[in-house]
């Protein structure tokens, strides 16, 4: 799709619930996988994004627009993904991280992995099993010889929210 | 699985940016891609290697995989290259040698020394800790604080100068000591070993026979220890490096400025060699070496200038350059933090602190000593 000079060009975006969303190129090739397909020739039509849903995808075209619009001022850049994260629950996060990886964006996978780890290092062990959904598979005698070796770590731990 | 309500938020004000939705076809609620399950491996790391220590250490209980994965070694230098990248001086610390009422250790949170309004000082746990014996720091590397006691005592000759750093190819912790004393009786002798963790030795080098380095203790930037060194009679001076994988020494060009008195004092700034240079009390120069071996890269960063108190002073080794441009200095005995924007200094207030002999800034890591 050759741009006229002055238009920028658009592309479509399908969501794997099927939701399409027009977006300018220039913003959307902060995805290195989409930009491959723009450079192979592929985004003549409606790009499939198969691994993301519809509402993950709105939050990442929100943020290729706005990153996108700033000029190259590394700080103001990072305020804005300070602020366009600053309200993102957990389940949120994950879903733009995994959507990151898969888009192949590196400065928003760096964001939302420094922001999940700013969100977790206070939680408690149970927190963030329940949270990344992984079974405890110690015997209770080994979980309790585990916590004893680095008993301070588990001072000042919050009491689970779940938030 | 954890599934999710697919309500969507309400755009909130900030967001100016909302994307265009062209169809609104939803066929049902999709389960949360988040589910845990769908987390690989690699993101776990990504996600993991930006923790605090502490925190990394609680969550060795989570289960077996993930106390496999935190104690994995590339888990771990992953992570300390994290911590060193971090900008906002969240993963690093500063350690300290204490004199009074007796050497101790402590150390603090450089983000919190920087930016809080009171900062507490902890004490550090080491070996041979005794209220009997001295303790110096040699220099921090990888995290890593090695207190040198004065226990290194061999045959009269006492350890003046030092240097500690990471040998990257052989995997190994290295300490040069500079020892000086009257050995043979009464024939002053100084000679110049190298400590190998690996090997747990020393061997004696053959090097500095000019003359020794007027700095205590080393720099260690780029796989290489600095000293500053008078080159002969005259007050000209020169940096010199010693490579801790070859064994070899150099000289590092010094930034060009106009020499003055009083002996400058090395540092390491962001990674970066640095050169502090005193001009006649008047104020300090802070330069730094961009880009390690580019003589042309040196850049004069910072002037401070000095408080109307002869008592106190002078400017030592600088510690950090915040993202605001404020740099923290040690100030005779003392820290201080300098804001060159509006020309004014602060002296952050630390709790369970006092009159200091030296001062580094270290990243936290996991990565153990053998």
């Amino acid at each position: 799709m050759a741009a006229e000079t002055g238009t920028p060009t658009t592309l479509t975006l399908k969501s794997n619930d099927d939701e399409l969303f027009s977006v300018a190129e220039s913003a959307a090739i902060l995805s290195v996988t989409i930009r491959n397909m723009v450079e192979d020739g592929c985004a003549g039509g409606v790009i499939p994004l198969d691994n993301v849903d519809g509402k993950t995808l709105a939050s990442v075209i929100t943020y290729m627009n706005g990153i996108s619009a700033i000029p190259a001022d590394e700080e103001k850049k990072k305020s804005y993904r300070d602020k366009f994260l600053s309200d993102k629950d957990f389940e949120t996060l994950a879903d733009m991280v995994l959507a990151a990886n898969y888009l192949n964006m590196s400065c928003l996978m760096d964001a939302v992995s420094a922001k999940i780890a700013q969100v977790m290092e206070k939680k408690s062990v149970g927190w963030v099993r329940r949270k990344f959904g992984i079974e405890n598979d110690y015997t209770p005698e080994e979980e309790a010889a585990v916590k004893e070796e680095h008993k301070w770590t588990f001072e000042g731990v919050e009491t689970d929210d779940d938030n | 699985m954890e599934t999710k309500s697919s309500d969507s938020k309400p755009p909130t004000s900030s967001d100016h940016h909302q994307p265009s939705r062209i169809t609104r076809r939803r066929i049902q609620t999709p389960a949360s891609a988040a589910a845990a399950a769908a987390f690989p491996e690699e993101l776990i790391e990504e996600i993991l290697s930006r923790l605090p220590v502490n925190s990394l250490l609680k969550f060795r209980s989570v289960s077996k995989s993930w106390r496999a994965l935190i104690s994995d070694k590339k888990f771990i230098s992953a992570h300390l290259k994290n911590s060193s990248k971090n900008t906002n001086f969240t993963l690093r610390r500063i350690i300290s040698t204490i004199i009074l009422p007796y050497y101790t250790l402590k150390h603090c949170s450089l983000h919190s020394l920087l930016s809080g309004p009171l900062t507490n000082a902890v004490d550090s746990d080491y070996p041979m800790k005794n209220p009997q014996n001295s303790v110096r720091i040699v220099g921090c590397c990888n995290g890593l604080k090695l207190p040198d006691v004065d226990d290194f005592i061999e045959q009269g000759l006492f350890i003046t100068k030092y240097g500690f750093g990471f040998d990257e190819s052989n995997d190994d912790y290295k300490v040069v000591g500079i020892l000086s004393g009257f050995c043979n009786r009464d024939r002053y002798e100084t000679m110049v070993k190298v400590y190998s963790l690996r090997t747990n030795s020393w061997k004696r080098i053959d090097v500095f026979n000019d003359g020794l380095p007027f700095d205590d203790t080393a720099k260690f930037v780029s796989g290489k220890l600095h000293w500053g060194k008078r080159n002969g009679s005259n007050s000209k001076w020169d940096i010199v490096s010693f490579d801790l994988a070859s064994g070899v020494c150099g000289n590092v060009a010094r930034p060009s400025y106009v020499e003055t008195d009083f002996s400058p004092s090395l540092g390491v700034l962001g990674g970066c060699l640095c050169v502090l240079s005193n001009s006649r009390k008047s104020s300090v120069d802070v330069w730094v070496m961009k880009e390690y071996g580019v003589s042309e890269s040196w850049t004069k960063i910072v002037t401070v200038p000095y408080l109307d108190v002869p008592w106190e002073g002078p400017y030592s080794t600088p510690l950090c350059v915040g993202s605001n441009g404020e740099i923290l200095l040690m100030y005779g005995s003392n820290l201080m933090i300098y804001s060159p924007r509006d020309n004014r200094f602060r002296r952050p207030k630390i709790r369970n602190f006092g009159a200091f002999l030296e001062a580094d800034v270290y990243c936290e890591s996991l990565v153990p000593l053998v």
